[in-house]
């Protein structure tokens, strides 16, 4: 389709995301997220699922949460909702049983089971069709939250083009920068640039790591402003330096998971509020 | 060993699933009301409104596809139309095709194609299932209720105009790669005020231009959609590469049932739907479309024993030479021969007179969707249906269209486009000329009698509002009942011989 513009998040909504609102400081929901991001990747991995499903899906999960709090929706549902919706978009359904499967295994990862001691779910089960059921109430959740607005532009053909116009379609460039892109798509830039923005910003990076000279100003040419291209490198850099611990966040799965931390880390909500008051 | 899906321990098979103990999940949370949304948010969120914004007054139509209804939108007292989505399966969460409707319809923007308003979700209950409503603008007409309203005569400056946004509204729809699959006169809604919207893309699609993508491999889509009268003869071929065309073939039906006031080619399965395409736009050959034998559907088909010859200029002998010229392109067997929507609007048919009509001209009618006239046609008429002559016909098993009366054209049929309002086949009028119906015998007669409220296209012939001209049957005489319109659904009727 020809629409290349998608919405993006408001300016209300940056400032303050429901869950900081809650009292979720940002890194911690940040990091949460991306994690969540990469389940989805993992799931769409181990379901042979195509990276368009996979990244759409990925871009609807981060606008959810720019009108949901993860105090009140458990973020694995909602990832593996979103999944689940995205790869109907795609034209490339998934079939429940497969994905429920897959979301089961992993849980159970995620709780620190691997290989036998992951217990196989039964085929009538109760636990099937709960998650089965949370699946389809999370579709039906992000679509009424999105007000049922599933346009979604994938970068990936914007960014050959502009490397191409660039003269840098090296294998080893294009692959770098997709890389990237890939990555970035475990940080809400999707739901806050447009995709000429966030390609520009891999280019950025690309030519920084490989120590490519590029043209001076060059993303004007794609319409970049240097503030966004920026902030997203930003954005995609802060995923290789995790503030919170890996295992803290892993474990982090559900609203209850989130209630819980929150009881336990008071002093954290407060410094939340501080952080909020100070951005307001 | 071969029941690896046995209940494992503790874990109790389906039937206890139901067992209130499941419940976490079922607590059901207060739903926000717009205010308190205001509040948590600051802000309201478009797009997905409440049932409470409505308030429903009549059914409009129910098929396949759910249910519409006719309601009013409170906050602005506009008139919509409300479309149930019907969950087929509601264990899988929302269908595909309401999916690729809801962003097929976001997506497009034309005055010719219809546009969503708002969508909303009730919960589910204890009687019913959740359910999902679509918000469209309220049209008084669809094309096959107005054609079905003996009232209603359309000037040919009136099809014209109503080709043209036809045409322009699937020209931008295929510029934008959308396919509607779906084309008919049902899906095409009509005001009072002389618009046309294309509707109802539940089983559009987006398609590639290009006939294979970079690997070399060749996109296939399915076969079965479009209703079986509207479909082109390559879907009954099987064929599962295709693009524009297939919505070009319905347009062509449409307008031939314009002139017709009935579809022009009824099939009762999709065999006779092809020997009907056949009768009226000749058999293929190698040289009008080559290598038409290699789709797969020929196969299981009896050899095409005579050759028949192209007739739709004969047919329509009575309609405008330029009209017929266009509709003999628009129904062109080949599909890479066939006329695509912007060649069309170029065609003579719209630079000569009479032009299409000016919008402020029309006449108003009453409101006539298919559904209505269903609805209202039926309890009147069926105590005065008079037997049929008896036509060979094979039973009837399938479920295409039931064997009305128009299952197939009577034997000696008039030419299309010269159809009188009381068809030369059809049962004689009771009624002696001059005498109309008997009060009350109205299809649409508790509606009040004269329908038209607006003014009278000027070179219309003077309207009788009270049974017609003499000798015609425009009030609605007796008719058999005219239920064919919910016939075959779209594309889930196939019946292709082993």
């Amino acid at each position: 389709m020809s629409r290349s513009l998608y919405p993006l998040a408001s300016l209300s909504q940056i400032r303050q995301t429901p869950s900081r609102a809650d009292g979720i400081p940002a890194s911690l929901e940040s990091a949460i997220l991306a994690n969540a991001c990469k389940l989805i990747h993992t799931a769409g991995i181990l379901l042979h699922q195509k990276q368009v499903a996979v990244a759409t899906a990925q871009i609807l999960f981060h606008r959810f949460w720019f009108v949901s709090s993860l105090k009140s929706f458990s973020v694995a549902d909602i990832a593996f909702g979103a999944l689940y919706l995205g790869s109907k978009l795609e034209e490339c359904p998934l079939r429940v049983r497969d994905l429920v499967n897959v979301y089961h295994v992993l849980l159970q990862r995620a709780k620190g089971k691997v290989g036998t001691e992951i217990g196989i779910m039964s085929y009538f089960g109760n636990t099937f069709y709960e998650l089965k059921d949370a699946l389809v109430v999370a579709e039906m959740q992000i679509l009424k939250r999105l007000g049922f607005n599933t346009h979604v532009v994938l970068p990936y053909g914007s960014l050959v083009s502009y490397l191409r116009l660039l003269g840098q379609d090296r294998p080893n460039v294009v692959a770098k920068a997709w890389g990237y892109l890939n990555d970035a798509l475990q940080s809400p830039v999707y739901a806050l640039y447009q995709v000429p923005t966030i390609v520009s910003a891999a280019i950025l990076l690309t030519s920084r790591f490989l120590a490519i000279r590029l043209p001076d100003a060059w993303w004007k040419l794609f319409d970049a402003e240097w503030e966004d291209v920026w902030s997203v490198c930003g954005y995609i850099m802060r995923l290789y330096h995790p503030e919170i611990d890996k295992k803290v966040v892993e474990r982090m799965l559900t609203k209850g998971d989130v209630r819980t931390w929150l009881e336990e880390n008071p002093r954290a909500v407060d410094v939340a509020q501080e952080e909020n008051a100070i951005h307001n | 060993m071969s029941l690896p899906h046995k209940p494992v321990d503790g874990e109790s098979p389906r039937k206890s699933v139901e067992s209130p103990k499941k419940p976490v999940r079922k607590v059901i949370a207060p739903r926000r009301s717009r205010k308190e949304e205001e509040l948590a948010y600051g802000r309201v969120f478009q797009g997905c409104g409440l049932q409470s914004d409505y308030d429903v007054t009549t059914k409009l139509g129910e098929g396949t596809f759910g249910e519409v209804h006719k309601a009013v939108q409170k906050s602005t007292g506009n008139l919509v139309a409300l479309k149930r989505i019907l969950m087929h399966n509601e264990k899988e969460g929302m269908p595909v095709t309401a999916l690729r409707e809801i962003k097929i319809l976001k997506a497009l923007k034309h005055p010719c194609i219809i546009e969503i308003l708002d969508m909303f979700v009730v919960r589910s209950n204890e009687n019913e299932p959740l359910t999902v409503y679509m918000v469209f603008p309220y049209m008084d007409h669809d094309l096959a209720g107005l054609l079905d309203n003996e009232r209603v005569k359309l000037q040919p400056s009136q099809i014209k105009l109503y080709m043209k946004q036809l045409l322009e509204g699937t020209e931008y729809m295929h510029r934008n790669n959308i396919l509607h699959r779906d084309m008919k006169a049902a899906n095409l809604l009509i005001s009072n005020t002389g618009s046309l919207r294309i509707a109802d893309f539940g089983l559009a699609r987006a398609y590639d231009s290009k006939p294979a993508d970079h690997r070399g491999r060749e996109r296939k889509y399915t076969n079965c959609v479009v209703t079986r009268w509207y479909r082109p003869p390559e879907l009954l071929l099987g064929a599962r590469q295709y693009g524009g065309e297939v919505d070009i073939w319905g347009i062509g039906c449409v307008l031939g049932e314009m002139f017709n006031r009935r579809p022009i080619l009824p099939g009762t399965s999709d065999i006779d739907q092809l020997e009907k395409i056949w009768q009226l736009c000749g058999t293929p050959t190698q040289h009008s479309w080559p290598n038409y034998d290699t789709l797969p559907g020929c196969e299981g088909l009896p050899r095409f024993t005579q050759t028949l010859p192209r007739t739709i200029k004969m047919k329509f002998v009575s309609v405008e030479p330029e009209t017929v010229d266009l509709l003999d392109k628009l129904l062109t067997c080949n599909p890479k021969e066939r006329i695509t929507a912007a060649q069309a609007l170029d065609h003579e048919y719209f630079w000569t007179d009479p032009l299409p009509a000016d919008p402020k001209t029309l006449p108003t009618y009453e409101a006539s969707h298919e559904f209505d006239r269903r609805g209202q046609r039926a309890p009147v008429h069926r105590p005065v249906v008079q037997p049929l002559p008896p036509a060979p016909r094979p039973p009837y098993y399938g479920n295409g269209p039931p064997p009305g009366r128009y299952g197939g054209p009577p034997p000696g049929a008039p030419p299309f486009g010269s159809y009188p309002h009381n068809p030369p086949g059809g049962p004689p009028s009771q009624y002696p000329p001059n005498a109309g119906p008997p009060r009350g015998g109205y299809a649409g007669g508790s509606r009040g009698v004269n329908n038209f409220r607006g003014s009278r296209p000027h070179n219309s012939r003077p309207f009788h509002p009270r049974g017609g001209p003499p000798g015609g049957n425009r009030g609605g005489g007796p008719q058999p009942p005219r239920n064919w319109r919910n016939g075959p659904s779209s594309g889930l009727s196939l019946n292709y011989p082993p």
